[in-house]
């Protein structure tokens, strides 16, 4: 995908500190990940705060981009998802110490995919209608508005621990659909 | 769990770091894995890719025009041209009695440092507070101890100042002086607080007399504050 490429260039670039090509990333990216981190903060200036943020880490950390496995958007939106869950677990921490053991049996590790080409995104659908409606909510809900399990759990009126358990289980279920 | 915590993390641990749902405590504990363990990064980067088409729902937004104007100052604007010697509160902390000609060689061999060339240790902070509007981005080189801020929002008070403190672990809050009127700016961290610059530390911002505090500690209210973290 053309899109893919030009991005990754440009990071290239930006690996070798050319501004031109910051500036160019911004225009194409940053309603993107603008909207990724207003989800999460639901408060614009905070977004407005995580946005510059995820830049200036853009900026620095794109020399570690080549070797680091990702696709150039996931890449991009993971660095701005990570500022804004930084942000909002610090304005609201995990209430509860839910540091018990999770009671799970986990998936055997397979050997890792390639990175995920964004023709993919409707398998990413498809695996999680394998999934119970309401733990595929769950999933959803945690990735695109930045929930903590005490969020998810209240949504879900299930004690804190299941609801950990569940999203265990629904990640290993993904992964393992996604590979099949 | 403790015997567990410096174990590998399991996959679904992974999966839970890259979904953002592991709990805060075990978060800062796996982004301190992170940094030596490439395997595991590489386990993040596939689980990025694998959950990243879920983000295809999220609507894009235009940021406002300010955002990357901000960007751009925070990254370059130091390193367009050297801030008068006055903005360099450090400088001007330290060594007040120097001669003039000796800031501008000062200033001189900053402009020449400033390159953002090596990623290697950076630290930001964004410093804000809920009953004030004074916003800071600080970005801090430690290759050359300079904190680089960019107030975004606020003014002081007739009469009155903004003062910068590092407040690091359980220590009493350090001065990093009074911040000048312009937007951008830099502080040059005396050597002695270089070290107590670090991932948890906190930038604060108080409301002080003109001259900053006469006490050399905060005497009146916190406006703003924010942690520091590692890019």
């Amino acid at each position: 995908m053309s899109g893919t490429e030009h991005i990754e260039k440009l990071i290239a670039a930006i690996a070798l500190r050319d501004r031109k090509a910051l500036t160019h990333l911004y225009a194409l990216t940053s309603a993107k990940l603008f909207g990724v981190c207003l989800r999460v903060l639901k408060d614009r200036q905070d977004a407005e705060d995580a946005l510059q943020e995820a830049y200036i880490k853009i900026w620095n950390g794109a020399g570690r981009y080549g070797a680091g496995g990702y696709s150039p958007m996931s890449w991009l939106i993971a660095i701005a998802r990570n500022t804004a869950i930084d942000k909002v677990r610090a304005r609201r921490p995990d209430p509860v110490d839910i540091d018990e053991a999770v009671d799970l049996s986990d998936d055997a590790p397979g050997p890792e995919a390639t990175a995920i080409a964004a023709s993919e995104g409707r398998r990413i659908d498809l695996c999680l209608d394998e999934l119970d409606a309401r733990r595929a909510d769950a999933v959803r809900a945690a990735y695109v508005e930045g929930y903590s399990y005490q969020e998810l759990a209240d949504r879900h009126a299930v004690p804190l621990n299941t609801m950990r358990t569940w999203l265990r289980r629904s990640l290993a279920r993904l992964k393992e659909c996604l590979e099949r | 769990m403790s015997a567990n915590e410096t174990a590998r993390p399991d996959d679904a641990t992974v999966a839970e770091y890259v979904l953002g749902t592991l709990p805060h405590a075990e978060r800062v504990a796996f982004e301190k894995l992170l940094r030596d363990d490439a395997a595991l990064r590489r386990d993040v980067a596939d689980w990025s890719n694998r959950l990243a088409p879920l983000a295809d729902e999220i609507e894009a937004i235009e940021p406002p025009a300010a955002v990357l104007a901000n960007i751009e100052a925070a990254l370059f604007e130091p390193a367009a041209g050297p801030a008068p010697f006055w903005q360099r509160l450090g400088v001007w902390r330290g060594l007040a009695v120097a001669s003039l000609a000796g800031m501008i060689v000062f200033a001189g061999l900053y402009a020449q440092t400033l390159q953002p060339d090596d990623p290697a240790t950076r630290l930001i902070a964004t410093v804000s507070g809920a009953q004030s509007d004074v916003r800071l981005a600080a970005l801090y080189e430690p290759e050359t101890r300079t904190l680089r801020l960019n107030r975004r929002a606020g003014t002081p008070e007739p009469d009155r100042a903004f003062e910068l403190w590092l407040i690091a672990g359980d220590a009493a809050p350090v001065s990093l002086g009074v911040l000048p009127q312009s937007a951008a700016f830099l502080v040059d961290v005396p050597e002695a607080l270089a070290g107590r610059i670090g991932d948890g530390a906190v930038l604060a911002v108080s409301d002080e007399p003109g001259g900053g505090s006469p006490t050399g500690q905060p005497t009146g209210a916190v406006l703003a504050t924010g942690e520091i973290t590692a890019l």
